[in-house]
């Protein structure tokens, strides 16, 4: 599939913006300014790029615990994001909801989510309103190999077939859920699931983004045609730990290394569009440049930006209709 | 000069970390590191883990030393680059140290300060202190089965001027289980150690429960100790006691059956919470918690009566005394109260149970604080 010049640099600068927004809060969250938890996406940048690409505001996303990439991907600003994650009043849910919580429905995102599992539903129901509405949008749920083996990501698996809602369910693959191997905790293979279900099952090398994208479009068109839910299998690797501070203990010796030299999408990236002449890589560096200085500055301004007050406390807790 | 220097500090790790150790340095002072590179181990609760530098640079100081336990933020060593000189270091370092003691003095004042663990003679209480200031200290002594968070909501308010201690008997709380004899008259010797062990000669007691018979005690043996006392529903003025709390408090072992016991303590029934009610067993089921507490019960009220009585040592007292008591306390009767001498003054409660410190607070305190004016 050819693509266009324009998503081509979009592409680059979300997958270089989430990079950059991940090592960065790698060593923030170290000095302890940060509160809560963070669980950083470097490595999988990809997967939520090449899917996003397929999407637009009409669309919905879910996200995970890991999801500041489809955040990014989706089109949140970074800066209301770094704000978000320090807590402050600034960020995009106002301070209040932190690193598993931003969400920006203005854009279909419903937000990163602390509950493992807990997107494909939110997004059977998102689907079912465009389905409903007939507004043309498709719902993605972003999941990992550990959430694959939630009831809740089963149910709607379910659910969103027997409804035939314009549902994509997107298995990042990472290997682990938390410390625990794919191999040992998934039973079978994501690919007999969907088939269990009847479902149309794509999968992709998720470090590769041009796979990502191809995979992506095939199956995200497949659901916005009208014919059903789809599942999309990325395999990928973490670079981090599951969380910021889990030392690793159980990833073989120099497996992370070897990811980050042979699999890593930024480079691969770069290869791919010199040696087929698609970008000059010198517009790449122009983008690299501004996404560090945008990065930068997002830290400086949620440092300095101030904190919710009491009285903010009750804002936002009720929805009216 | 400060833009080229990097401090390194203890990381946080995790969602909890508070603190940690530095299990060691894997490179020398003076070498050079590269962003990223692992450079110490440190250790935590949960967890032990390489810390990644988070710069380029010559570690040109380590501050601290292996097996050092340090709160997040504290300063680790000191990244610059050669050109950078020792001076500048050396203030940056003192800079840094002085801004870090002072942002941690804020965060924790005096009265949110961590209980810290005594010992006198064989045992070891945990005591909470709190306040400083001239005026004769306060010591609050709790009752069976409670422990010093009794004074959560009193300790602060007479702290303002004065140094003040709470502490678990022994067999409660943090403190060492063994009861000795369970004697009212045994808690009192511990009681009388303790006091000098904290270098404190005279204190107002305020002693609830239970405690007030260890209050009394305390005075008939050391009454240079005793400045005043101040007593909440206390035991060793009479003989009745309600048993079923006692005895089901002792026996209750999980929730369903200790909350229906801990609903004689107060007149307002949804003060007990279900944290309370899941910390008192959390708490009994620690080894020799439950003994601890059959001794007492035995050796303080056998028979289903209080073993005591040192009505005679109140009315003797020589220094300023009180007696607090809700109307509608169902484990002690405030009835106990009456016929003492009319220099003790009885403050009433109405629609208030046996913690009264608790469920009337502000009314509590303000007694509190005019008896030890």
């Amino acid at each position: 599939m050819q693509i266009a010049h324009d998503i081509l640099l979009r592409s680059y600068r979300s997958m270089r913006t989430i990079r950059d927004f991940e090592e960065r809060l790698h060593v923030e969250f170290a000095t302890g300014e940060i509160p809560g938890f963070v669980h950083l996406y470097c490595g999988e940048e990809a997967s939520a790029v090449g899917v996003c690409a397929h999407l637009s505001d009409t669309d919905t996303i879910a996200s995970t615990h890991r999801g500041h990439g489809h955040c990014i991907a989706k089109g949140v600003g970074v800066e209301g994001m770094m704000a978000e994650i320090y807590g402050r009043k600034t960020g995009v849910c106002h301070g209040k909801g932190g690193s598993m919580h931003i969400a920006d429905l203005s854009l279909g995102m419903l937000g990163a989510n602390g509950i493992v599992g807990g997107g494909p539903p939110l997004i059977c129901g998102a689907a079912l309103s465009h389905k409903v509405l007939k507004d043309g949008g498709v719902a993605v749920a972003f999941y990992g190999d550990g959430a694959s083996n939630e009831g809740t990501t089963l149910e709607s698996l379910n659910l969103a077939m027997v409804w035939q809602l314009p549902a994509v369910f997107v298995c990042e693959d990472n290997g682990y859920g938390e410390a625990t191997g794919a191999s040992y905790a998934c039973a079978g293979t994501q690919k007999a699931r969907a088939a269990g279900f009847g479902m149309p099952y794509f999968d992709c090398d998720g470090t590769d983004f041009f796979a990502v994208h191809e995979a992506a479009g095939q199956a995200i068109a497949h659901a916005r045609a009208g014919h059903g839910p789809v599942m999309l299998h990325v395999h990928l690797a973490r670079w981090y730990g599951h969380f910021e501070g889990d030392a690793m203990t159980y990833r073989a010796n120099g497996e992370v290394a070897r990811e980050r030299s042979e699999h890593d999408c930024l480079q691969n990236f770069r290869k791919h569009v010199t040696e087929t002449s698609l970008l000059d890589l010198s517009a790449l560096d122009d983008i690299d440049s501004n996404v560090k200085d945008e990065i930068e500055a997002a830290v400086k301004a949620a440092k300095n930006a101030p904190l919710p007050e009491p009285a903010d406390l009750q804002a936002d807790v009720y929805v009216s209709y | 000069m400060t833009d080229l220097i990097t401090p390194i500090t203890m990381p946080k790790f995790g969602l909890a970390m508070t603190e940690g150790k530095i299990t060691s340095w894997n490179i020398p002072s003076g070498a050079q590191v590269e962003a990223g590179q692992e450079i110490a181990d440190i250790e935590t609760t949960k967890i032990t883990n390489g810390y990644e530098s988070p710069a380029s640079g010559t570690l040109r100081r380590q501050i601290a030393t292996e097996g050092e336990t340090l709160p997040v933020g504290a300063l680790l060593g000191v990244l610059a680059e050669p050109a950078v000189s020792d001076a500048d270091i050396d203030a940056f370092i003192a800079k840094f140290q002085a801004d870090f003691s002072s942002d941690n003095a804020a965060d924790t004042p005096a009265d949110h300060a961590e209980p810290i663990m005594v010992s006198v003679g064989d045992l070891t209480l945990r005591v909470q202190e709190a306040g400083q200031g001239d005026a004769t200290p306060v010591l609050f002594i709790h009752g069976f089965g409670g422990d010093l968070s009794n004074w959560m909501l009193n300790q602060n308010a007479l702290s303002t001027d004065r140094r003040t201690v709470a502490f678990d008997l022994p067999g409660h709380g943090g403190s060492s289980k063994n009861v000795g004899d369970g004697t009212p008259a045994g808690f009192a010797a511990t009681t009388a150690a303790l006091l000098d062990k904290l270098g404190i000669t005279s204190v107002h007691v305020v002693a609830h429960s239970l405690g007030g018979a260890i209050a009394l005690e305390l005075a008939k043996t050391c009454p240079q100790k005793v400045a005043s006392l101040s007593l909440i529903a206390p035991a060793g003025l009479g003989q009745s006691i309600n048993m079923d709390f006692i005895e089901g408090f002792i026996s209750a072992d999980r929730r369903k059956t200790l909350e229906p016991v801990l609903n004689y303590l107060v007149h307002d029934k949804t003060l007990i919470s279900r944290k309370m009610v899941e910390d008192i067993i959390r708490f009994k089921r620690l080894d020799g918690a439950l003994q601890g507490l059959q001794t007492i019960a035995k050796a303080c009220f056998p028979n289903g009566r209080q073993a005591e009585d040192l009505r005679s040592v109140l009315a003797s007292f020589a220094g300023p005394a009180q007696i607090i008591w809700g109307e509608a306390d169902e484990v002690l009767s405030p009835n106990d109260a009456k016929n003492l001498p009319d220099t003790i003054p009885v403050t009433l409660l109405p629609q208030t149970g046996h913690m009264p410190q608790l469920e009337k607070a502000a009314d509590v305190n303000a007694a509190l604080i005019k008896l030890a004016k």
